[in-house]
C-alpha cells in the first residue's frame, strides 16, 4: 500500500510547469532579387478594346486580347513566389461617377520565350483571388529535386521570367455616367513564399 | 441638334522627293500610362473614356495619305471608295438615329513655311458598316444616314490635291465635318 502512495505522489511531481523551448525558423530565401516589371502593355486600356464606350455598354478584355495589361517577374526560377493585387471595385470620374469593375488574372510560368507564347500558356485564376503564389518556373513532371543551392559569393541561382496577366470586365456602365475618363490604380506586389507556418 | 468635328492637317512637308502624309489628330487623347515600381512592386493605371450617350464621336482608324510620287499630271488623287490609303473614321452616337452630314469639301492647306498654298478637294463616302466597298458618296446634299444598332458609322475620306503650284514646305490645314440629329 505505502508503495502506491509513492508511485502517484511522483507521477504529480513531474507534471510539467511552464515548459520552455526554442524554435528557429528558416525561411526559404531570405533575400530579395526579385523583379516585377510591366511588359509592352504597361496600363489597362477598356478603349483599346472597344474605342467608343457610352452608358449601357459592358467592356469585356480577354485574356489573349491585346489589350490585356502584362507584367514580368523575373527571379531565382527554383523559388515559389506570392503576387498581391490591390485593385479598386470600380473605375472613378470623381466621388459620384463610378463605373463596376471585375479584374481577372492569369499567371504563366512555363518559361515562355515572349509574351504572346506566355499568354497562350497562362493559366487563369478563379475569379475573387487577390493573392497568387505560385513557382517562377513550374517544375517538370518527377519528384522535386534537392534543395536549392543558397547564393554565395560567386554564385547566383537560375533566374526565370514569368508573366503576369490583367484583364476583366468594366461595366455595365451606369445609365447617368457622366462622361469623361474614368481612371483607378491597380497595385501588385510580388515577394518570395516563405511559407511561415 | 448639331455636332461638328474638326480635324486640324498639320505638318505636311512638300519637297521635290518628299512622300505626302496628312495626319489626323486622334479625338481620343488618352493619357500616357504612369506607373511606378521598387523592384518587386508596380502600379498600373486602368483607365476608360466614356462618351455621352446623345453626343457623337469620332475616331480617327487609319490615316489619310497621300504619296506624292503617285502624281499624275501634278494631281494626286484618292479614291475614298477604293483606296486603301484613304482615311478611315468611326463615328458613334445613338443607335439607329438619323443623322444629316455635311463638310467642307474644299479646303486651302497654308504653307507653314513660306508662300503659297494647296487646294485640297475632299470627298467623302460613309457606311453603317465597316465595308468600304459597299460605302455611298456623302454628297453634301444633306441626305440623311443611319447609325446601325450598335451606333456606328464608318466614314471614308480621300481627295484630290494639285500639287503643279505647290512650293516646297510644310502645309497645315483643316477638315470639318458636321453632324446634327434628325
Amino acid at each position: 500500500m505505502r508503495y502506491y502512495i509513492y508511485i502517484i505522489v511522483l507521477l504529480a511531481g513531474i507534471q510539467p510547469g511552464k515548459g520552455a523551448a526554442q524554435r528557429i525558423q528558416f525561411n526559404l530565401y531570405s533575400g530579395s532579387g526579385i523583379d516585377l516589371n510591366t511588359g509592352t502593355v504597361d496600363e489597362l486600356n477598356f478603349n483599346d478594346k472597344q474605342t467608343v464606350i457610352t452608358s449601357g455598354d459592358m467592356v469585356q478584355i480577354l485574356l489573349l486580347d491585346p489589350a490585356t495589361a502584362i507584367l514580368t517577374i523575373t527571379g531565382r526560377s527554383d523559388l515559389d513566389v506570392s503576387v498581391t493585387i490591390d485593385a479598386p471595385p470600380t473605375l472613378d470620374l470623381d466621388a459620384g461617377n463610378k463605373i463596376p469593375l471585375q479584374l481577372r488574372y492569369a499567371y504563366s510560368n512555363l518559361g515562355a520565350v515572349d509574351e504572346n507564347q506566355a499568354k497562350t500558356q497562362a493559366v487563369e485564376i478563379p475569379q475573387g483571388f487577390s493573392r497568387i503564389t505560385f513557382p517562377l518556373r513550374r517544375r517538370v513532371a518527377g519528384p522535386p529535386g534537392p534543395p536549392p543551392t543558397p547564393e554565395h559569393a560567386g554564385y547566383s541561382g537560375p533566374q526565370a521570367t514569368a508573366y503576369l496577366f490583367i484583364y476583366g470586365n468594366l461595366g455595365i456602365i451606369p445609365f447617368n455616367a457622366a462622361a469623361g475618363l474614368y481612371t483607378g490604380d491597380i497595385s501588385v506586389s510580388v515577394t518570395y513564399e516563405e511559407y511561415t507556418p | 441638334m448639331k455636332f461638328i468635328i474638326t480635324y486640324r492637317i498639320s505638318d505636311i512637308t512638300v519637297s521635290l522627293r518628299t512622300c505626302l502624309v496628312l495626319m489626323f489628330l486622334p479625338l481620343v487623347l488618352l493619357t500616357g500610362s504612369g506607373y511606378s515600381q521598387d523592384g518587386s512592386s508596380v502600379s498600373i493605371k486602368a483607365m476608360a473614356t466614356v462618351i455621352d450617350h446623345a453626343a457623337i464621336e469620332m475616331v480617327t482608324l487609319s490615316d489619310l495619305v497621300i504619296d506624292e510620287s503617285e502624281a499624275v499630271d501634278g494631281v494626286v488623287y484618292i479614291a475614298a471608295r477604293s483606296n486603301p490609303q484613304a482615311g478611315t473614321m468611326l463615328v458613334k452616337g445613338r443607335p439607329d438615329a438619323q443623322v444629316r452630314v455635311s463638310y467642307m469639301s474644299e479646303v486651302l492647306l497654308k504653307n507653314l513655311s513660306g508662300a503659297g498654298s494647296l487646294k485640297m478637294q475632299y470627298e467623302v463616302f460613309g457606311f453603317p458598316a465597316d465595308n468600304q466597298q459597299a460605302s455611298e458618296r456623302i454628297d453634301n446634299a444633306e441626305r440623311p444616314m443611319r447609325f446601325n444598332g450598335q451606333g456606328q458609322f464608318y466614314l471614308w475620306l480621300g481627295g484630290r490635291v494639285d500639287m503643279n503650284q505647290a512650293q516646297p514646305g510644310q502645309y497645315t490645314g483643316e477638315f470639318t465635318i458636321e453632324f446634327e440629329y434628325i
